[in-house]
């Protein structure tokens, strides 16, 4: 069991970390002769606009970073740790963004804050009277605003995780010597939760520096170029420079062997951070007094502004012929006509469905697992090379998507094993696309298990096998249901590799919604997206009963 | 009762999987290309009745096309209602996701794709490496002389008159420009006007009908208006519709016609003369897997009460004569480019186009 984990982590994650170094030495694309040579380099790094991106890619990342992870962490202690009134709907609203694809969002975020055609703008310039707007959606901070509220149910789902496997039994010591509830939040929760909130941070700013459709959609039309825009500059025109895109890649991997060299120093002494014990650790809810109600109030009307008006913004495209302000003339417009053509006039959008349906479900399981058994490895044997292994899980985090689908069409082109113009290569792509989550949560949850259950069962004549699935896999559960949900729903919503790999036959959602925004087929996509949304929130509502049937709910 | 739900998440994950059966068999050795030469020789009779009979072994044609998804499938419904025993598996994207598609796979000797379609002037690269096969058919007699191919490689399937686009609620009557040399008034500077980023067709145009030095003069003048740039036509459109801009410098006549009967505030000046695009084209994949279907839907496509007719109501420019266009110009001059000459610039074309407008301006 643990070689082949190993054996399959290495695979997934080194094919393609080596085909994109080959491709960036190489002078032609694979397939064709060619010399290895460093002109992909100095083409790349000559270029004095390149140094330009990547100081709008740190800015950009680490502000979308701090917006998600503080956010996150202060709604994840609201729902998770407090008394506050409405936590579930409080939770739902946090969450509810994460089915959204970002290209959505972001296409509803520049109706509503757009100098010219924001709603928000235009019923602020009202209000105050003025001629000037407000907001800017088309600038860094519009970027970070919109990516950031894009990344922060991401940060939530993993700081609750982290919250709920949490040994409540310190924090109550610090209410009984004498300690406020904030300054127990502060000195005793949260540096409890520093490897959770570590690790979320981690996430967050890789998830930042190779972020996409914002910086596409908002950052390009200006002229705010990040690096993964640079990367698509270097794809997008055929014949595809794969070298120079490898190039421009190489600068990720280096940002993120940093980053994990600070992760791993950081949580170095796993034992520190074992907060979970046999002892029993139901957390306990910390009383917020009166305040608990303005609390609620303040937090509802925000995620009400940050998540739902966009969304309404999206039914409203809908079901109207064009997109428009909404007035007298566009109300007697609107009718289902869009929802009418998706169901009838499409084909393709059954297909595309059932197939993100299959993707999403096999690869959360897959990774899930994987990352589960690799996690386990890391933390807990002695096996020599362990410590490369947790390294190799995190490799895939340092390329971006639309590189991860490059290399893996090269390779499989290359090596005709039949799985190129399939599923397979797509779930192979989700799997090492989202082999870095998957392991960093449930590395996380592992660091925060004692192993003292897992000795006693051991001392009970369990075998590996049984200990790991009656023991430590259900121990296991808040984050590996976490994370399972995370890969299934961004499965749903990932585009810059699918947008690669897929044929005729493995279309998937995100790359239907991508073609029709290509075309500007608005309205049409408004409802695609509208029902995405209502399917995307049906399975997380089968998802949360299965929870509770299982009892997970307690944990 | 935990391990329960794992070992029933990882039974579904696996249970969900039993997709081999999706892997694709590589096309047999001989060029499609040759195949259909070999019929040409033939009578148009018993030509039509081996490509029906190799059609139907065949059984579906693999197209790649490029253009808006909508209009693709009422092509593809026609096909289908002419030749029901043909199955069309059909790949939408952009003309540069399709071309380059094409060519990944072609280099990766991995031939599925039957019938191309992107627009011509994005062809070049195929066109190098050999990845498109000649095939002529029966059609091209018809088609206008401008937009043919004389290599025999590229069928033109239409093109598109460009047009300035405005917003009638923000554009006064006095206000709208007649020619391109209005949009350089001063009214028009600071983000008023939008340019797509892949414009190449218009900058063609541009260079053609002003001549290469006034065109770059003009086309330098007019990205000192600061232009908001976007990628899509039809998108670009709707964005003119909200008001986000006022004036688009290149629009598709046919988007805007559509966009105007659903009621957006939306109108067009044609120019005189009048820039038409290089037009969409079909090509044969040189390694079709099922040439006959591929031979048919050409042909279909090609066809002056078939697929041209189709087109002809999308608002388009069919490209068979026999085909009239039913959207009326008025009485301007048609400016379209001719492929021999224009094909082999496209390289320094883009370049320039690059060099001035660029992914920076704003």
């Amino acid at each position: 069991m643990t070689a082949g984990t190993i054996l399959i982590v290495a695979y997934l994650a080194l094919v393609p970390l080596i085909m994109l170094l080959y491709g960036s030495l190489r002078s032609s694309p694979p397939g064709i002769p060619g010399v290895f040579t460093l002109s992909k380099f100095q083409k790349a790094y000559s270029n004095p606009r390149i140094y330009q991106s990547i100081w709008n890619t740190l800015v950009f990342s680490l502000g979308v970073t701090s917006f998600a992870c503080t956010l996150g962490t202060l709604l994840a202690w609201i729902t998770e740790r407090t008394n506050t009134p409405l936590r579930g709907v409080i939770f739902l609203l946090s969450v509810i963004r994460i089915i959204v694809p970002g290209i959505l969002t972001t296409i509803s975020w520049i109706f509503l804050l757009s100098p010219k055609i924001g709603l928000i703008n235009l019923s602020l310039m009202k209000v105050l009277g003025t001629q000037r707007s407000l907001f800017d959606v088309y600038t860094l901070g519009g970027m970070i605003w919109v990516d950031g509220l894009d990344l922060m149910p991401l940060a939530f789902l993993l700081m609750v995780a982290g919250f709920r496997s949490m040994d409540p039994s310190l924090e109550e010591a610090s209410v009984v010597v004498g300690a406020s509830r904030w300054a127990t939040f502060f000195r005793v929760t949260l540096p409890l939760a520093l490897p959770s909130f570590l690790a979320t941070f981690l996430i967050c700013f890789v998830r930042g520096l190779e972020a996409f459709e914002v910086p596409a959609l908002l950052g390009m039309p200006v002229g705010i170029m990040v690096f993964s825009t640079e990367v698509y500059r270097a794809v997008r025109v055929p014949p595809t420079d794969l070298g120079l895109a490898g190039s421009y890649a190489v600068i990720y991997l280096a940002v993120s062997v940093v980053g994990m060299a600070l992760y791993h120093r950081a949580t170095a002494h796993a034992e520190k951070f074992a907060v979970i014990t046999g002892k029993g650790f139901r957390p306990a809810v910390i009383d917020l007094g009166r305040e608990k109600y303005v609390v609620s109030g303040f937090i509802l009307l925000l995620l009400l502004v940050f998540y739902v008006l966009p969304l309404l913004v999206l039914v409203w495209a809908s079901l109207v012929p064009f997109y428009n302000i909404p007035s007298k003339q566009m109300w007697s417009l609107v009718s289902l006509d869009n929802y009418r053509y998706i169901f009838s006039g499409y084909p393709a959008v059954t297909r595309a469905f059932k197939n993100s349906f299959i993707l999403g479900v096999s690869s959360a399981t897959v990774v899930m697992m994987l990352t589960a058994i690799a996690s386990w490895i890391v933390v807990r044997t002695r096996l020599p090379g362990r410590k490369i292994l947790d390294s190799l899980t995190f490799i895939p985090i340092a390329i971006p998507g639309i590189v991860v689908g490059l290399a893996l069409m090269w390779v499989y082109l290359t090596i005709p094993v039949g799985v190129y113009g399939t599923l397979w290569i797509l779930l192979i792509a989700y799997c090492t696309k989202y082999l870095p989550y998957g392991m960093r949560t449930c590395y996380a949850s592992m660091t925060q298990i004692h192993k003292e259950l897992e000795e006693a069962s051991e001392v009970c004549g369990g075998s590996w096998f049984r200990t790991f699935f009656r023991v430590t896999l259900p121990l296991l559960t808040p984050g590996f249901v976490a994370g399972w949900i995370w890969v299934m729903i961004h499965s749903f919503r990932e585009l810059s590799t699918s947008l690669l790999l897929y044929s005729h036959k493995s279309e998937v959602v995100a790359v239907l919604i991508f073609s029709m925004w290509e075309h500007g087929e608005y309205p049409v996509l408004s409802a695609l997206a509208v029902v995405l949304v209502a399917t995307l929130g049906l399975i997380i509502l089968v998802t949360g009963s299965l929870r509770r049937r299982f009892g997970i709910q307690e944990v | 009762m935990r391990a329960r739900l794992f070992s029933f998440l990882l039974g579904i994950g696996i249970g969900f999987f039993p997709l081999l059966s999706m892997v694709e068999v590589p096309a047999s050795a001989k060029d499609a290309a040759d195949v259909l030469a070999e019929l040409k020789q033939l009578s148009p009779s018993e030509r039509k009745r081996q490509l029906l009979a190799g059609a139907r072994k065949e059984g579906k044609v693999v197209y790649y096309g490029s253009g808006n998804v909508r209009d693709n499938q009422e092509l593809i419904r026609g096909f289908k209602k002419s030749y029901p025993f043909i199955e069309v598996e059909y790949s939408g994207g952009g003309g540069s996701r399709v071309v380059q598609r094409t060519h990944t796979e072609f280099v990766a000797k991995h031939y599925v794709v039957d019938v191309v379609n992107a627009n011509a002037f994005r062809m070049p690269t195929l066109l190098k490496l050999g990845v498109l096969g000649k095939y002529e058919s029966p059609h091209q007699r018809d088609l206008a002389k401008e937009l043919v191919d004389p290599k025999g490689v590229l069928s033109p399937l239409y093109t598109t008159a460009i047009a300035i686009g405005y917003n009638t609620a923000q554009v006064k009557p006095q206000q709208v420009p007649k020619s391109y040399s209005d949009l350089l008034k001063i009214e028009w500077k600071g983000r008023k006007m939008a340019l797509d980023t892949e414009a190449h067709s218009w900058f063609m145009g541009i260079l053609g009908t002003m001549g290469e030095k006034k065109g770059l003069q003009y086309a330098r003048r007019l990205a000192a208006q600061e232009l908001i740039r976007r990628r899509g036509h039809t998108l670009m459109a709707q964005l003119l519709a909200v008001g986000e801009y006022v004036i688009q410098v290149e629009a598709y006549l046919h988007v805007l016609i559509g966009l105007k009967q659903k009621g957006a505030p939306v109108n067009y000046v044609i120019t005189d003369p009048v820039i038409l695009r290089p037009p969409s084209a079909l090509a044969l994949a040189k390694k079709a897997p099922h040439p006959h279907a591929a031979a048919l839907f050409i042909d279909y496509m090609l066809g002056p009460d078939e697929g041209q007719e189709i087109i002809a109501g999308q608002d388009r420019w069919p490209s068979n004569r026999k085909t009239p266009p039913k959207v009326d110009l008025g009485d301007v001059r048609i400016w379209a480019p001719v492929l021999d000459e224009w094909l082999p610039k496209q390289a320094e074309v883009l370049g320039k186009f690059d060099e001035i407008f660029g992914a920076r301006a704003r």
